[in-house]
């Protein structure tokens, strides 16, 4: 079958300047950090080969720059996405409020083929630090509201549950790549809109 | 057989300048597309096949611009570069959304397609580097007709593999082998085998030309004229070797080659001169402190930089905070002047009050990006090293003030990369405030809201590389890499990133000098990619791997080796006997319209065009708007209401 192919999942890595993205990248890939990161121009990506329900697949995993005007140029490295990482800085509220934006950018940007069903996984990072200032709670609701995105609390500083994010990251990545795979690669045309529709209704309603 | 082919269809064609329709179907659906075209994903419309100066092309048209077009080709919807300029990070706002994006035709040249696959209603095109390209489908029947009328023309062929697949015929290809049939050259006509002598013959004519440029160069450039300084190489857009890879492609790099000599005197490689020393310095100083002959000193840094020693002293002029034809008298009290102007505009933020920040989200905004990002610059360097570094907060001032000095463009990531050397040399902080304001003058427009300067940027890289290393663009082009997008850290922060920290102070200072043209820092990017071009074609890079290759060469390059490449391909490209307008432009140039044929608009021109069409939108705006209160007015006068 086309899905015993190997397989490449692209992982984009979202979030504002500063709330760890590079960081977490690089704790997850190469196990280290560093307080020497500098800011990242333009995008780059690391690779790592990880096994995912007894199969061993490619993460290629992007990482991009935070401050927002750099995203115009985010459509060339979006494409293709399998799974989107939104990070915010749990000691900083205002990263947590533009997820929001983050998310919907995303979704303009890559035009994934099914956004309402499209996997994103959030994480909250920087738990290591003392003045935290986003309460689970609040983040896990949010998470809740749009159609249940996983959420993690992670410190890319100290390793806390970074392999466990990207393991949800990779199963759910791989999730849609088969889907992609099944259904011809190519999106689902809109010959006929009913499958979405109930879906569409909902989310006017909220 | 194949040369047949050519001559049957191409034989009325000679003459025909205008495009020739071969096939349309209506109700065609674009399921999948190349990203500079995801505005038209599920779009309808029509596909055509055409013929345009015996070109075959397949262009899908959404059904808005048939009914407007007619026939007619929009000509400003074949370049997917265009889209670069239409990518906003927001969407429009409500005041524009008159203006709503007009869908674009896609067309593609159906050279660059390898093989169709055909699957019920779809038809999937892929280009020679198996990339899937294009999903178009046949909503109301399917590509049979299609393929139909390609087989007929003879461009494509089905493939012995799968009954469902066809294989696109490369009629460049063929009639590369029709016009050296007619050469009566042997080789190339029976060619499976690689054409070794033909090769030694075009270096034969390679060194020929080379003689012939040589001649003249050294006539032109009489004072960089040292004998035996210059060292010849082959750059790596001469031919390789190794014939053993398959026949499609040798031929192909025949023609490119023959395109470069056409086009590019061969490669001059100079050495580069020793720095600026203190001795020659003191020759240029007057004894009332200016500086004699400030183009000569340029010309010297641009060819060997400056001693360390001096350097402090040099940036001051060439980022203008000393101006070269002042006295000492004069120096010091503008000194003077612009230290008490920066530390009035310090004042303004030092003594801002918690309130007044708190209501001013402008500032609050760029504020907290500066202190993310000092805390991130060039940590790895002692002069910033270690917890509560004084020069972590001076460059955090600096950035501040500037700010103050310049609030539009305020704080952008990147110049953190920008200020850092310039504070570590100059080590006072009014003085490095006003390098970096001379350092910004010249790269304001990286930093500007809607990436326009940086797009443009990347255009104009573009434009160079297809002029100066054709082979490289084509790959690039097939790869779908042409955006350049893999150089936006270069250009963004002048590869910055890209070379050690005292690399970098060697390369400033030698593109501060604008020497020999203000956008020479492209030609760096240039030279990189040229000593790269080897590397990527013959691994096959794509879009992906391209860019993981170029940030993994960071710190790798050899920087003294990349200026002389640089320089040489400059020479090369101003050199050149078929120098085109839009190339002119980007050296420092005057255009001289002398290739009229020349098909690409300039960016400034494309920017004049947009402009021209916004003017004549608003203008329908305002017009619509007078008559409506004409009308009413009129209205009121008959008391209608």
């Amino acid at each position: 079958m086309a899905t015993r192919k190997k397989v490449l999942l692209k992982v984009i890595i979202l979030g504002d300047s500063s709330v760890g993205k590079t960081s977490l990248m690089n704790q997850y890939v190469n196990k280290r950090f560093s307080n020497q990161y500098k800011a990242t121009i333009g995008a780059d990506f690391l690779t790592k080969e990880v096994v995912v329900d007894d199969r061993v697949v490619t993460m290629q995993i992007w990482d991009t720059a935070g401050q927002e005007r750099f995203q115009s140029l985010g459509v060339a490295f979006y494409r293709g996405a399998d799974c989107c990482v939104l990070v915010f800085d749990t000691t900083a509220p205002n990263t947590f409020k533009n997820l929001d934006s983050w998310r919907d950018e995303f979704l303009i940007q890559a035009s994934p083929r099914n956004p309402e069903h499209f996997p994103f996984v959030v994480l909250g990072n920087k738990i290591d630090l003392e003045n935290r200032a986003v309460s689970s709670k609040r983040a896990q609701q949010w998470c809740q509201s749009k159609n249940d995105i996983p959420y993690f609390e992670t410190s890319a500083k100290e390793g806390i549950n970074v392999d466990l994010a990207f393991q949800t990251i990779a199963k759910n990545a791989l999730a849609q790549e088969t889907e992609d795979m099944e259904t011809g690669g190519f999106p689902n045309i809109t010959l006929n809109p009913e499958p979405n529709t109930r879906q569409n209704q909902n989310d006017c309603s909220c | 057989m194949n040369s047949s082919w050519i001559e049957e269809t191409h034989g009325d064609a000679l003459e025909l300048d205008a495009d020739e329709e071969i096939f349309n179907q209506f109700d065609v659906i674009l399921t999948r597309v190349p990203a500079s075209h995801i505005n038209e994903i599920n779009e309808v419309g029509v596909i055509f096949i055409f013929k345009k100066q015996q070109s075959y092309f397949i262009e899908w048209k959404p059904n808005e611009n048939v009914e407007i077009a007619g026939a007619e080709i929009a000509e400003d919807a074949i370049d997917e570069w265009s889209i670069i300029n239409q990518i906003t990070f927001k969407p429009a706002a409500d005041s524009i959304s008159i203006l709503s994006p007009k869908l674009k035709n896609l067309r593609i040249p159906l050279p660059d397609i390898q093989q169709l696959k055909v699957q019920g209603p779809e038809l999937k095109l892929y280009n020679r580097n198996d990339q899937h390209l294009v999903t178009y489908n046949f909503k109301r029947s399917t590509p049979a007709s299609f393929i139909r009328v390609l087989q007929n023309f003879r461009l494509l062929k089905p493939s012995v593999h799968d009954r469902n697949c066809y294989l696109i015929k490369d009629p460049e290809f063929e009639k590369l082998q029709r016009s050296f049939a007619e050469l009566n050259i042997e080789e190339i006509k029976t060619a499976k085998s690689p054409p070794r002598p033909f090769y030694a013959h075009g270096y034969e004519l390679l060194s020929q030309i080379g003689k012939n440029v040589l001649g003249n160069r050294n006539d032109r450039i009489s004072h960089q004229n040292r004998p035996g300084a210059y060292r010849f190489e082959m750059g790596s857009d001469t031919l390789s070797s190794n014939d053993t890879s398959p026949e499609m492609d040798n031929k192909t790099e025949v023609v490119d080659n023959n395109v470069i000599e056409e086009r590019l005197p061969l490669r001059q490689i100079k050495k580069r001169d020793s720095p600026l020393s203190l001795k020659q310095w003191r020759e240029f100083k007057t004894e009332d402190g200016r500086v004699s002959d400030p183009e000569r000193i340029k010309e010297i840094i641009f060819r060997g930089g400056g001693e360390p020693s001096l350097r402090a002293e040099l940036w001051k002029y060439l980022l203008n905070y000393d101006m070269w034809e002042h006295s000492k008298i004069e120096r010091d009290e503008r000194r003077k002047d612009l230290e008490e102007e920066y530390y009035r505009m310090k004042l303004q933020w030092t003594t801002m009050s918690k309130n007044q920040e708190k209501n001013h989200s402008g500032y609050r905004d760029r504020k907290c990006q500066i202190e993310k990002d000092v805390k991130r610059t060039d940590r790895n360097l002692d002069f910033y090293n270690g917890d509560d570094n004084p020069n972590i907060e001076r460059l955090q001032a600096i950035l501040l003030t500037y700010v103050m000095y310049n609030f539009d463009i305020g704080y952008v990531q990147g110049m953190s990369d920008l200020l850092s050397p310039i504070l570590y040399l100059i080590d006072d902080e009014a003085a490095s405030f006003w390098c970096f304001v001379g350092f910004m003058e010249k790269v304001f427009r990286n930093f500007d809201e809607d990436q326009a300067g940086m797009k443009n940027q990347l255009s104009k890289l573009r434009t160079l590389m297809e002029f100066a290393n054709p082979k490289l663009f084509k790959y690039l082009k097939t790869h779908d890499s042409d955006n350049m997008y893999f150089c936006f850290r270069w250009l963004l922060v002048w590869f910055k990133r890209e070379f050690s920290h005292d690399d970098i102070l060697k390369l400033w200072e030698v593109l501060w000098t604008s020497m020999p043209c203000m956008n020479f820092h492209m030609f760096i990017g240039l030279a990189i990619l040229d000593s790269e071009m080897k590397t990527i074609i013959e691994n096959e890079y794509g879009f992906t791997e391209i860019l993981k290759h170029v940030n993994d060469l960071s710190e790798k390059m050899n920087l003294q080796h990349i200026l002389e490449v640089a320089e040489a391909i400059y020479y090369q490209v101003i050199n050149s006997s078929k120098l085109v307008d839009r190339v002119r432009i980007i050296v420092g140039l005057d255009p001289i319209n002398t290739y009229g044929d020349d098909p690409y608009n300039s960016d400034d021109e494309e920017e004049a065009q947009i402009k021209r069409e916004q003017e004549m939108k608003l203008k329908v705006e305002i017009d619509h708007s007078r008559f409506v209160e004409e009308t009413c007015d009129n209205a009121l006068d008959q008391n209608y209401f």
